[in-house]
C-alpha cells in the first residue's frame, strides 16, 4: 500500500446526488424548493448549523420517495456553517411515513450512495476500470489501471 | 498493476488505499478523488511512499 486517507464528506456534486437517489428509490427534484414533513418542529432534534425551525421545509432541491406519496421529502440546502456543498433536511418523526427506509438513519444510507457515486465518477475519470462490491454493509470500489 | 481501493462503511465514512504507486505517485494519482469527496482528516504514508525517497537518498551518495 502507498499511503491510506480519511476523508470527512462534502456534497457538492448534485449529479451524484442525483444518481445516489436512484440506487435507493427516490427522485431528485431540481430545483423545487418545499419538501414534505410533520410541519411542526418541537425542538427535540437538532438542526445542521445555520438553520432554524423556521427553515424546515424548505430547500434549494429535493429528494422524493417514488412511489409513496405520503413519505416526507428530504431537501437539499446550501450549508451555512462556511464549508462548501449542501446538507440536506428532513423530519424522522415516524420514520419519515417511509423515506427514513430508503435513506438510513441520520440519512447515513443516503450519503454513503452518494459517496459511491463521487467515487466511481472521479475513479472513471482517472482512467481506472471500475469494480464495486459490497461486503456487509460496506461499498468497495477498486480502481486498476 | 496499480490500485486505488475505495470503501465507504455504513456510516459513510471513507477510506481511500491505494497499492503499486511508487514516491509520491500516489498522491497525485488520488488529488482529485479526494477533492470530489470532500476534506482530508487523515493521511498516513505507509512504506512503500517511504521506500522511494530512501533510494533517492542512497542514489544522491
Amino acid at each position: 500500500m502507498s499511503h491510506v486517507v480519511k476523508v470527512e464528506l462534502h456534497i457538492t456534486d448534485l449529479d451524484a446526488l442525483a444518481k445516489a437517489a436512484e440506487m435507493l428509490g427516490l427522485e431528485f427534484k431540481e430545483g423545487q424548493k418545499t419538501f414534505a414533513w410533520f410541519g411542526q418542529h418541537v425542538g427535540d432534534y437538532p438542526l445542521p448549523e445555520g438553520f432554524k425551525a423556521s427553515d424546515m421545509g424548505k430547500c434549494d432541491h429535493a429528494l422524493t420517495v417514488k412511489n409513496n406519496d405520503r413519505a416526507y421529502g428530504v431537501g437539499v440546502c446550501a450549508r451555512r456553517d462556511g464549508k462548501p456543498g449542501y446538507c440536506v433536511l428532513f423530519d424522522f418523526w415516524a420514520g419519515g411515513n417511509g423515506l427514513v427506509n430508503h435513506i438510513g438513519p441520520e440519512a447515513k444510507k443516503l450519503k454513503q450512495a452518494y459517496a459511491v457515486q463521487v467515487a466511481r465518477k472521479a475513479l472513471l475519470k482517472a482512467g481506472n476500470r471500475v469494480d464495486i462490491q459490497q461486503k456487509g454493509g460496506k461499498y468497495v470500489l477498486v480502481g486498476r489501471k | 498493476m496499480k490500485e486505488t481501493i475505495v470503501t465507504i462503511d455504513e456510516n459513510a465514512e471513507v477510506e481511500i488505499h491505494t497499492k503499486g504507486f511508487k514516491g509520491t505517485e500516489c498522491k497525485t494519482e488520488t488529488a482529485a478523488l479526494k477533492k470530489a469527496l470532500g476534506q482530508v482528516v487523515q493521511e498516513t504514508a505507509t512504506a512503500e511512499m517511504n521506500q522511494s525517497a530512501t533510494h533517492g537518498n542512497r542514489a544522491s551518495h
